[in-house]
């Protein structure tokens, strides 16, 4: 598994000059404020494996994938940027670039290397705030696809979709042939001229030695060939044209009765079209609205890319809650798939229709080819059979009509297709065919002639279409098959895959909020009526009831915790390649315990794992600090000036070590907080110490108070302890300090003094803190080392004492 | 068809094994349909034969293939075609309405009248799991002179 031994970055978003990162294969915490150059970092990794950074993607820089974006604007256009990064296997080092023109380059081309890209691809190494919600706000479908493509079951999919599509265009060609309909016609036929039907050779020359034994030709029929040689032996050359015109009209008896069999098909099949056409008119707003979806789908992924930073709407500009937003869109994004389903519906239904119309208009079109059509005695059969044609065509004019055309396509009973004319057509073209054959009655030879040669004709055919039949109905069945053995084992390796899966996002999830009444949250497959998998759901126990989705219930909190959840569980089940991931500034909604169980989770559950954990956060940036410091973390500030860009400094979290700093940088910037609350620290210890008590209050007061009255404590008690140290340390004095007045909203007060005044505030801070503390022992007096001979408070190696009254 | 009409010998097709995967091709067919043992015969009082069942679809939305489905799932309560199933292989042949639709007039449901008395005149008595006694049928020799392969099932 790979660590990442140091990176360098130059000349990549708000990173202007190489900023070398020496990680020596360690987690690190790195601070720093807004606009401090975290997000560049990420930025840079992101482009770094995958060509482009997804939130710089919008409409202008789409074609680029956020690399126009990418570079440093400070940079000279002919100075390349850089990621360069070094890691626990030397082989990978690289150094990725991208020039004035946008074009990268990597140094590493090795095989090894291209390997470890394109397996890091499907593995999840980045979360940052914006993205902690999208799987879980995400619809199932997305959600199955999302997790098909990280598990490589994408492919998978696409198989199983083939084999459905396919296994469907065979189901629809065998209904639309009708091949039981076509063999009958056939067995008509058969049964007609040989007195018998026939499905087997055996059933055939049976019943033609039947029909040849008047002739007495003296010959056995075992085989196809002895049937050709007897029609050849009693063929009668001079009934040529009578024998044409017998087969003419048996073929239209045939075609007819063919078509005849399909009526009913068309007529119901047509029925159906119209019921789901006639439903979908009903609110054609509503079909006007589909035309929507594109957009709405367009506005989702705007949202989603974070196109749009801020809590807004983008397209009236009114306030609203992003993830409301992206809700609301989704609800109606399902609302006009719905009815874009029913469309797919009525269109599959009309393609079922078309290939049904369209086998009876070939076979039409088929016989309108017979030569003797052209002759002026079938002028009337032809202007019929046209009529056929014609009526058949009504139907697939209606299929052109659009849902939303001004009038309604015809009704069912308008356009049916006269079956008794058809049917009656199609009996008379036998019987003349037969009364051809009867006109020779004395001749016998001529009439078995006939007859065999319609029943071999037919029996041929019956066969021919019967094979057609086997071939595409054996294809079907193996399609079908194969598409339920692939279900099947598709779905023993997802719900295997699911429940590892469900079961460590609980895990994560409960470390995170113990004690509440969701549980057992796991991922659910979802079936259409079909029983395929369509989808997956996250569903879980609350207040023991089953519920589905999490949005529904949980707050915005909660879902971040599930969204952090699903990261650090897909962490687990598929980074394969790398062991390092990166969290940026993901714990903004989080309040202090959630804090503080996120940052254990981390360090208890993910120990073997370099995690690049960057916040702007102070409070959870000393959480994290005061745990990871013994645990071989390193710890790091951002700190961005407009001289040097983005600079890093060995973040520290020793407040009195940070205040120096600052003053020794001359920045001011936060540095009245810090000395506020490195005093109230200070004083809160000094208060324990002498036993100076502060009265229980509620929290919210607590808040009102903490440093002016830890001051009107500790100083209340040395006044009555002894007049010594009461004068020595001037509390008075530092309760005038303003930052220590009025502190009432928030401990963030901003403080605007220059940083001489700060510097004067700090010498009184410290001269007062002094007082307290031995410069020998470095422990502050205290009632615990009180001298009961002397009446003297003292420190811990005695040399600082005062007077203390008893 | 009249007294002179001339015969017509009727041949089944190839025997179909009776499961859902043969049966599910004939939604939408109308006519006859035969249920057989594989290798069991039955000793009716005249000869031996297979047959177990003849029935008929006289609708497309009630076709072969839907009445097929109720018998392989129990669905027709017919307990000896279940009870049968469970101990032998069971196949099945069907006749569709249109191929004989120009030589019979009448009903589907007179045409499985004509077989099964047919069966009755060879064999001595209904299939075993027609289970029928009712229905007179009447009329065969007005209406036709088919000659059905009974030898087909023995």
């Amino acid at each position: 598994m790979t660590k990442i031994k140091s990176i360098n970055i130059s000349g990549i978003r708000g990173i202007k000059d190489p900023l070398p990162l020496n990680l020596d294969n360690k987690s690190i915490l790195i601070f720093g404020e807004n606009g401090s150059g975290k997000s560049s970092l990420t930025d840079a990794i992101e482009w770094y494996y995958s060509d482009g950074v997804e939130h710089l993607i919008s409409k202008e820089t789409g074609a680029t994938k956020g690399r126009g974006s990418l570079r440093n604007l400070f940079i000279p256009d002919n100075e390349d940027a850089f990621v360069n990064i070094h890691y626990s296997n030397n082989k990978l080092n690289a150094t990725k670039s991208i020039d004035g023109s946008l074009r990268t380059s990597v140094s590493n081309t090795t095989d090894n290397f291209k390997e470890y890209l394109l397996a890091t691809q499907s593995e999840n190494l980045i979360l940052r705030y914006r993205d902690l919600v999208e799987f879980i706000i995400a619809t199932p479908g997305e959600k199955i696809e999302k997790l098909q493509n990280i598990i490589g079951f994408s492919a998978v999919a696409d198989v199983r979709g083939l084999l459905k599509k396919s296994a469907g265009r065979i189901a629809r060609n065998i209904k639309s042939a009708n091949f039981d309909n076509q063999k009958n016609a056939q067995h008509t036929v058969v049964l007609d001229n040989l007195g018998q039907n026939a499905y087997t050779d055996d059933q055939l020359f049976a019943g033609a030695n039947l029909l040849i034994k008047p002739l007495h030709i003296g010959k056995d029929i075992k085989s196809h060939k002895d049937i050709k040689d007897v029609l050849k032996t009693i063929e009668a050359k001079g009934d040529t044209a009578l024998l044409e015109q017998i087969s003419f009209y048996t073929k239209v008896g045939e075609n007819l009765t063919e078509i005849f069999g399909n009526i009913d098909n068309i007529h119901s099949s047509y029925k159906t079209y119209h019921t789901i056409y006639t439903e979908l008119r009903k609110d054609p707003e509503n079909i006007q609205k589909l035309q929507l979806l594109a957009l709405l789908k367009e506005g989702q992924s705007v949202l989603k890319n974070d196109v749009v930073q801020d809590d807004y709407c983008p397209l009236c500009l009114q306030e609203k809650s992003k993830i409301e937003l992206i809700k609301e869109l989704e609800e109606r994004i399902r609302e006009l798939e719905t009815l874009e389903q029913k469309k797919d519906k009525l269109k599959e239904q009309g393609q079922k229709l078309k290939d049904t119309l369209r086998v009876n208009v070939n076979t039409i079109d088929g016989l309108l080819k017979e030569k003797l059509f052209k002759e002026e005695q079938q002028a009337t059969l032809l202007e019929k059979v046209q009529q056929i044609r014609t009526s058949l065509n009504v139907f697939t004019d209606e299929l052109k009509k659009e849902l939303i055309a001004k009038d309604s396509i015809h009704e069912p009973s308008k356009i049916q297709i006269n079956k008794k004319e058809i049917s009656e057509l199609a009996k008379q073209a036998q019987d003349t065919a037969k009364e051809l054959t009867e006109s020779k009655g004395s001749n016998t030879k001529f009439q078995i002639y006939t007859k065999l040669f319609q029943t071999v004709t037919a029996y041929n055919q019956y066969q021919s279409i019967k094979r057609q039949q086997e071939i595409l109905t054996k294809q079907q069945i193996t399609f079908q098959v194969l598409f339920a053995d692939f279900i099947k084992r598709q779905e023993e390796a997802l719900n295997v895959f699911l429940k590892t899966f469900s079961t460590n996002i609980d895990e994560y999830y409960t470390a995170m909020n113990p004690n509440e009444k969701i549980k057992d949250i796991k991922l659910v497959p979802i079936k259409d009526k079909n029983d395929d998998l369509v989808g997956i759901t996250i569903e879980y126990s609350f207040f023991d009831e089953t519920k589905t989705p999490p949005i529904a219930y949980l707050s915005e909190s909660h879902i971040n915790c599930l969204g952090l959840s699903f990261f650090l569980a897909s962490v687990k089940a598929f980074n394969k390649q790398n062991e390092l991931f990166i969290l940026d500034d993901v714990i903004s909604s989080f309040d202090r315990p959630h804090r503080t169980r996120f940052a254990k989770l981390l360090t208890d559950k993910f120990g073997e794992y370099q995690i690049l954990l960057l916040t702007h956060d102070q409070g959870f940036f000393e959480l994290v600090a005061s745990d990871v410091k013994n645990k071989g973390w390193l710890i790091q500030n951002f700190t961005w000036s407009k001289e040097n860009g983005v600079g890093i400094e060995k973040g520290t979290t020793d407040i009195k070590e940070r205040i120096l700093k600052k003053f020794e940088d001359k920045n001011t910037n936060g540095l009245g907080n810090d000395i506020r609350v490195y005093t109230e620290k200070i004083m809160k210890e000094i208060a324990n110490n002498i036993d100076a008590q502060v009265a229980f209050r509620y929290n919210e007061i607590n808040e009102k108070r903490m440093a002016p009255e830890l001051l009107d404590a500790v100083h209340s008690r040395i006044s009555k302890k002894g007049s010594e140290l009461k004068d020595k340390a001037n509390i008075q004095r530092l309760k005038g300090i303003p930052m220590f007045i009025g502190n009432v909203t928030s401990h963030d007060n901003e403080f605007n003094e220059s940083i001489a005044d700060l510097a004067a505030i700090w010498e009184d801070i410290e001269k007062t803190i002094l007082i307290f503390y031995c410069d020998e022992c470095g422990k502050s007096i205290s009632i615990k080392y009180f001298d009961n001979v002397e009446n003297k408070i003292r420190c811990g190696c005695g040399k600082l004492t005062y007077d203390w009254k008893q | 068809m009249t007294e002179e009409t001339a015969e017509l010998k009727i041949f089944f097709d190839s025997p179909k094994v009776f499961e859902i995967q043969n049966i599910k091709p004939l939604m939408g067919l109308t006519g006859l349909y035969f249920i057989f043992n594989d290798k069991t015969r039955i000793q009716y009082p005249f000869k031996t034969s297979r047959l177990l069942y003849i029935g008929m679809s006289e609708k497309k939305t009630n076709s072969i293939g839907s009445r097929l489905t109720e018998h392989f799932e129990g669905k027709s309560k017919n307990w000896g075609l279940i009870n049968y199933g469970k101990v032998n292989q069971l196949y099945f042949t069907y006749i569709n309405f249109e191929m004989l639709r120009k030589f019979w007039s009448n009903r589907v449901e007179d045409l499985e009248s004509y077989f099964i008395l047919d069966f009755v005149e060879k064999y001595g008595v209904y299939p075993i799991c027609n289970n029928k006694s009712g229905y007179e049928i009447l009329d065969k020799k007005l209406k036709a002179n088919f000659i059905i392969n009974w030898p087909y099932f023995e």
